[in-house]
């Protein structure tokens, strides 16, 4: 920083008073800057503090049923209503006699992800059951 | 003149933006990373973000961002860098995908905030790479202050140029990979081999930027209080990295020496090429 101060009274002796002038673009566009550094600050420590950090709870909503060639695929969603983050989470959806598994990346606390399994038979709504397996912390 | 300054703003502006995603395509194109913004611990992150604006204050004032010397002009320049780093990646993560509607708010959040940081260096760096002093008009050559650092402030652009490179790496798996396969020994040869290649990159293969040996300090001064120095600051900034992103939770205390020396090894490269080209 030693040449900071030389720097500073060479600008000053050859710039004109509009030099440290700001444009209101510029005020405007740092204030937006400001205001985001504040709110994910703001948004951070809220979820640090107040939002209540309880283990995963799983649950899941079938959202389709579409008939395939040679059986049908159900679409549902699987919801992590908990505050934990689960990767590696493993899903069992049954249906009658049939059974399969399927695994899901990444599941964050609070957020829901999409999936699908096919079956051999179409099922009927009601009669799809979906499993929570195990799953890794991250 | 303040119209010609609003011009200028606006052309800066949009350097900033195509510089920033310059920068951190690596980045936004990482799963890793987009992982991290939601299971970062949230202080953690909190504390990243407080540490950012004078990060891109300092960058701004030795990169010459904006020409502007007085510390509020220097802070308006950090947080126009920072809001266009979130647009730009915010704008880049919906774009492939990454984020979207139907997503939780700590998911977007915490996503566009840790890239907006790396994304906010790329802004500053931008203008002081691809245009201001080196390159545009020749008025804005005129214009441009001429601010040599001394020597805190070349440790302040080691430390970013470390910090960076580290930002870069430490969020993969193979930072993790590589220091399990290494033995003590593997670590200590990396130890040698990056304050080399720092020392060398810096005075020795003439790129362009390179410092001379001052005539005044003995070769061991200046290795000791630059190289050395810098070494040791790109250990530190890779140890932040490392805990940041919650690399040495549950690590014992080799895996996280090990693993940190892994980082500094592209950190110090990172703190070495900040030196010349800042």
């Amino acid at each position: 920083m030693g040449s900071q101060p030389d720097v500073k009274m060479s600008r000053l002796s050859s710039t004109e008073p509009e030099e440290d002038f700001i444009p209101a673009a510029e005020w405007v566009v740092a204030g937006v800057g400001l205001i985001l550094v504040c709110v994910s600050l703001g948004f951070l420590v809220y979820k640090a503090f107040l939002v209540e950090d309880g283990p995963p709870e799983i649950a899941f909503k079938v959202e389709q049923i579409v008939p395939q060639d040679g059986g049908a695929l159900v679409l549902a969603t699987v919801f992590n209503k908990g505050g934990k983050t689960v990767t590696r989470l493993q899903i069992l959806g049954r249906a009658g006699q049939e059974e399969h598994e399927v695994e899901i990346d990444f599941l964050p606390a609070r957020s829901s992800r999409g999936f699908g399994i096919f079956f051999t038979e179409p099922p009927e709504p009601e009669r799809v059951r979906f499993e929570p397996g195990g799953y890794q912390k991250p | 003149m303040a119209r010609n300054r609003n011009r200028q703003f606006h052309i800066g502006l949009a350097r900033a933006a195509a510089g920033s995603v310059l920068f951190t395509i690596p980045l936004l194109m990482t799963m890793e990373m987009w992982w991290l913004g939601f299971y970062m611990k949230p202080l953690r992150l909190a504390l990243m973000l407080v540490l950012s604006v004078p990060l891109l204050a300092g960058l701004a004032y030795y990169s010459g961002f904006e020409k502007s010397l007085t510390l509020r002009g220097i802070l308006v320049d950090a947080l126009v860098a920072y809001a266009v780093g979130a647009f730009t990646a915010a704008l880049t993560l919906s774009l492939l995908a990454v984020i979207h509607w139907n997503m939780s708010m700590v998911e977007v959040v915490g996503k566009i905030t840790l890239q907006a940081i790396p994304a906010g260096m790329g802004a500053v760096l931008a203008s002081s790479q691809m245009g201001g002093a080196q390159g545009g008009t020749e008025e804005e050559r005129v214009a441009a202050p001429d601010r040599k650092p001394g020597y805190w402030g070349e440790l302040f652009l080691m430390v970013s140029g470390a910090l960076f490179f580290a930002f870069n790496m430490a969020p993969t798996e193979e930072m993790v990979v590589i220091a399990h396969a290494m033995s003590a020994w593997h670590a200590i040869l990396l130890v040698f081999v990056s304050i080399g290649i720092m020392h060398a990159f810096v005075y020795n293969v003439e790129f362009h930027g390179q410092e001379s040996h001052p005539k005044s300090h003995s070769w061991w001064a200046v290795f000791s209080r630059f190289t050395v120095t810098g070494y040791a600051l790109s250990l530190a900034v890779s140890a932040y990295c490392l805990w940041s992103f919650g690399r040495t939770d549950g690590e014992d205390a080799f895996m996280v020496v090990t693993q940190t020396i892994v980082l500094g090894f592209p950190a110090s490269v990172g703190a070495a090429a900040a030196r010349l080209i800042l």
